[in-house]
């Protein structure tokens, strides 16, 4: 009988293996040749709304894709030495898309205005115009040509007698907010330093890991290159802020990842006086992980990186199975480890199963990938461990561990009625204190409270902003339209309410795509306006000054309003303007934004946006911020619903007093945790509370094995719960001392977390018998 | 009222000879100044005239005739009064009426420093009166001026601009005290 069951053991468990180097397969497949993984933040954005979808795409257009670098010297000739070479290292990169201006590009754009004035009146003269000020108007001109501060020349008054273009170009530069030309470079003199600026675009998104680590070297040689030839760089946009923050990220994961694995093995190596034990529990973790990340692979069209870092760290619960075993090994031989381990593991891979189909059903994608993972990883894990392990022949009972001792010891410890009282007591003055402390818990889902943004980076920021006038207090409208001319129109009508803000000293300013050029519509206007000011008696006065044939022949000559056309800017000093200014998306959308600065509250701005169904708040951070939220409220319910979950099968299985001490520890231990991290001055967010999930997932484990056992009978348990709690607070417990708050956060709540549940878990050891 | 005599070098040409110009000419004044602004187009020249002030912290000029029209110029403001209005601007939002504006005091202050960088300059006319000529070096002075001319002694008596298109302006400085 016992051959027979030995030979189908041997074929099943060649069967999983070979099922596990399929799914081996299916991950080098899916995941590295495919590439079926998504590192874009956005991307998590639940795609339900098809508008906020949309939107998104725009709004990762707009922020994500954008990199502004400055030059900054204090020597004009040498900071265009610099400028070109940077510009040579620019243009053999393939990661950006480089903007070029031409020679002399304010000429171009000087040419391009003159060519078409009625397209170009400022707002002042069109005020001034349909007021009828005449007078007023002429004398404007008038004084240009006394003034020795205008640069009037036989040229200019051939081209623009009224020097309507000159008039619109110091609006222009002034919504260029003082640029100037260095050559063929745009740049700003601040502050005793020249600055060339470089508007560039990425091929990719900001979030992708190949770019970003390209981004990398790149930065790299072009600060050299400008360093070289005496210059600075300075870099703004969500690219600097992302490779570094995935480097940093790469880096922490690399020295925390490592250490702990190495203290994993040496101390396990330590207690079990062998290497094999810490092989074992990769093998099985190996084993869950890549079987988990096949399967939702091949469910999922792509997985996030998200997920699947949240998801295998999920896995990790699985350590239990393998303790759990190789502890009860030391006891009794291989053979019959299976048997008597069978049940308190597989009802701890049932209430972690339990836990996470709740996350199946959140709607949310991420969350689901991460549901998905973590239970198909446990599963496999849990298979692992009960095929695999008793075939490997390594058989602990045949061997003296030294170390077993100290866990005697420590069984005895815990099993003191003293000690069980004490825990219990200290459940529930832990529970009590963290439900207080908790209920003040403001929860902080800001994107940027996740990340730590290096010190360096920000400072560069923060001079690029100040060099180009643009604060943090900057926002940004969105507005909708089906027509280019359609949408000059809209936003006419809104600068129009706008200025009524600025006027009110509600807004400070605004840049928007109508300041460039007018609509149709507003051409037509103009173009009346000056008719009307040609049969003005104000207008025979300046023409006996500038000749009345040559005014006359340049009032015939004012064309017919023109269609906006976004290629004639092209090679001007405004083309990176218009860029930043109008999106045309792929399905014949236009999009303006418009820049908003100084707003002083958002509410004026709020009821603008309220009453006009084409017309957005960007606020890209904010977006994700809100869908952060989201994700946090949801998982808030979903453990909740986890926890009772696994609370209700728990009285179904062992009644309701002996449910709730198994189910007390591992509560206690997660909402102390949670108060801990929240006393400590972290702010709280989605990480944390899935931290907890793994609080409870393995705490359970630890309190059901506990349940298993009599008194003074479960030096295996005691061994098997403290290698657990030893690794788990090495693998993630170490994270909390990572630069990143988010894997700070999860970090704090495991080590507080595993800590409190080993300590509180022995009050489930059956008191009975 | 001393003249201090400054030795810089100048790199017009290939040649770099030693040219002496004067520096710490008077950094205020105030005087009156006729402007003769005369395009190639248009016969008539743009004469005007008025009263003009110049010291450290802004320049004021004040056009009298034949319309009044009033700049004052600081280090980070111009402002123009037309008929009694006043409009204001940030000089650093009009970075080519800034740079103008920059130059034109930098002549009339005789701003060695400023002037050798963007400019040019020749010296001639040793004795009681001398005179500079001024050739721009770099954009965008060089695509409007082809040459400036100062006259004075230990005050500017006379800028001329010319223009690349053949215009020029002829200012005439005098002054209160003299």
């Amino acid at each position: 009988m016992s051959s027979i069951k030995n030979t189908q053991n041997k074929a099943l468990s060649y069967l999983w293996i070979l099922l596990s180097a399929l799914f081996f397969m299916v991950v080098i497949k899916n995941l590295i040749i495919d590439k079926k993984i998504n590192s874009d933040i956005a991307s998590i954005l639940p795609k339900k709304n098809k508008e906020v979808a949309e939107l998104n795409a725009v709004v990762n257009q707009i922020a994500n894709n954008k990199l502004i670098l400055l030059l900054k010297n204090t020597n004009e000739e040498q900071i265009i030495l610099s400028a070109q070479k940077v510009k040579q290292q620019l243009l053999q990169s393939n990661i950006f898309n480089t903007n070029e201006l031409s020679e002399d590009s304010n000429q171009a754009l000087y040419q391009l205005l003159v060519s078409n004035p009625v397209a170009f009146l400022t707002k002042e003269d069109q005020v001034l115009l349909k007021n009828e000020q005449y007078q007023v108007f002429t004398q404007k001109r008038i004084a240009q040509l006394y003034s020795p501060f205008s640069s009037v020349s036989s040229q200019k008054l051939n081209q623009d007698p009224l020097f309507l273009s000159d008039a619109y170009f110091s609006k222009l530069t002034n919504i260029l907010t003082g640029a100037r030309q260095y050559q063929e470079f745009l740049g700003y003199a601040y502050n005793q330093h020249h600055y060339i600026i470089f508007n560039l675009e990425l091929n990719d998104s900001a979030f992708n890991l190949d770019l970003q680590r390209h981004y990398l070297q790149e930065i790299t040689a072009i600060k050299q290159v400008a360093y070289e030839s005496g210059s600075e760089i300075l870099q703004s946009g969500v690219i600097a802020f992302s490779a570094a923050e995935t480097a940093q990220g790469l880096k922490e994961a690399q020295t925390i990842g490592y250490g702990s694995l190495l203290a994993i093995l040496v101390l396990i190596s330590l207690i079990f006086r062998s290497l094999i034990p810490s092989l074992i529990l990769l093998l099985v973790i190996a084993i869950g992980v890549v079987s988990a990340l096949a399967v939702a692979s091949m469910i999922f069209s792509e997985l996030h990186v998200f997920s699947i870092l949240v998801g295998a760290s999920l896995v990790g619960i699985a350590v239990d199975y393998v303790f759990h075993y190789l502890a009860k090994n030391t006891e009794v031989t291989t053979e019959k480890v299976i048997k008597l381990i069978i049940k308190p593991i597989s009802l701890g891979l049932i209430t972690s199963v339990f836990g996470y189909l709740a996350l199946l059903f959140s709607g949310l994608i991420v969350l689901q990938q991460i549901a998905l993972i973590s239970i198909v990883g446990l599963i496999a894990a849990y298979i692992t461990s009960l095929l695999l392990l008793p075939s490997i022949g390594y058989d602990l009972s045949k061997r003296h561990l030294v170390s077993y001792q100290v866990f005697v010891r420590l069984n005895q410890f815990i099993t003191r009625k003293e000690y069980v009282y004490l825990a219990k007591s200290l459940a529930y003055l832990f529970l009590v204190i963290s439900v207080i402390s908790i209920l003040t818990i403001d929860f902080d889902d800001r994107v940027e409270s996740l990340h730590a943004s290096p010190q360096d980076l920000r400072l560069e920021q923060q001079e690029v902003e100040q060099v180009l006038s643009t604060g943090t207090d900057k926002s940004t409208l969105l507005l909708k339209a089906q027509s280019k001319n359609q949408l000059l129109q809209n936003l006419e009508q809104l600068t129009s309410q706008l200025d009524t803000l600025i006027g009110q000293g509600r807004l400070a300013s605004y840049i928007s795509l109508n300041q460039i050029i007018a609509s149709k519509q507003q051409q037509q206007t103009n173009y009346q306006l000056l008719q009307a000011w040609a049969n003005s008696q104000a207008k025979e006065q300046y023409a006996s000054l500038v000749g009345p044939d040559r005014l006359n022949h340049y009032l015939a000559t004012l064309n017919a309003p023109t269609e906006f056309n976004k290629t004639i800017y092209k090679a001007t000093s405004l083309e990176p303007l218009i860029n930043q200014l109008l999106i045309e998306s792929e399905k014949q959308q236009f999009y303006g934004l418009i820049q908003l600065q100084g707003l002083e509250q958002q509410t004026a701005i709020q009821q603008l946006v309220e009453a006009n169904e084409q017309l957005y708040l960007l606020d890209a951070t904010g977006l994700f911020s809100s869908f952060l939220q989201l994700v946090r409220e949801n998982s808030i319910k979903l453990v909740i619903a986890a926890y009772l979950f696994i609370l209700i099968f728990l009285v179904f299985i062992y009644g309701p007093k002996k449910a709730w001490l198994v189910f007390l520890p591992p509560l206690s231990a997660a909402l102390l945790s949670l108060s801990m991290a929240h006393m400590l001055g972290q702010s709280i967010n989605i990480f944390h509370i899935v931290a907890l999930t793994l609080v409870l997932g393995i705490g359970i484990d630890y309190t059901i094995f506990y349940s298993k056992t009599k008194k003074q009978a479960s030096t295996d348990t005691v061994l098997a719960v403290t290698c657990s709690m030893i690794s788990t607070v090495l693998a993630f417990g170490l994270m909390s001392f990572s630069q990143t708050p988010a894997v700070a956060g999860f970090g704090t709540i495991v080590l507080f977390g595993m800590i409190v549940v080993f300590l509180l878990a022995p009050m489930a050891i059956r008191s009975d018998s | 009222m001393s003249l201090t005599i400054l030795s810089v070098n100048s790199s017009y040409g290939s040649e770099s000879n030693q040219l002496e110009v004067l520096a710490n000419i008077e950094q205020d004044y105030k005087g009156y100044f006729v402007q003769k602004r005369k395009l190639k187009i248009i016969e008539k020249p743009f004469v005007s005239s008025g009263e003009f002030e110049l010291n450290s912290k802004f320049l004021l000029w004040h056009i009298k005739s034949p319309y009044e029209v009033i700049y004052n110029i600081s280090a980070e403001t111009i402002e123009e009064t037309i008929d009694g209005k006043i409009k204001t601007q940030e000089l650093k939002n009009n970075p080519e009426i800034a740079f103008f504006s920059q130059i034109f005091t930098s002549v009339l202050k005789m701003d060695i420093s400023l002037l050798q960088e963007n400019f040019h300059i020749t010296q001639s006319n040793m004795e009681t009166e001398w005179s500079l000529l001024l050739v721009p070096k770099k954009k965008p002075l060089n695509k409007v001026f082809s040459e400036i001319k100062v006259q004075g002694d230990n005050k500017i008596n006379l800028v001329i601009t010319r223009s690349l298109s053949g215009d020029t302006n002829n200012i005439h400085l005098s002054y209160e005290f003299n």
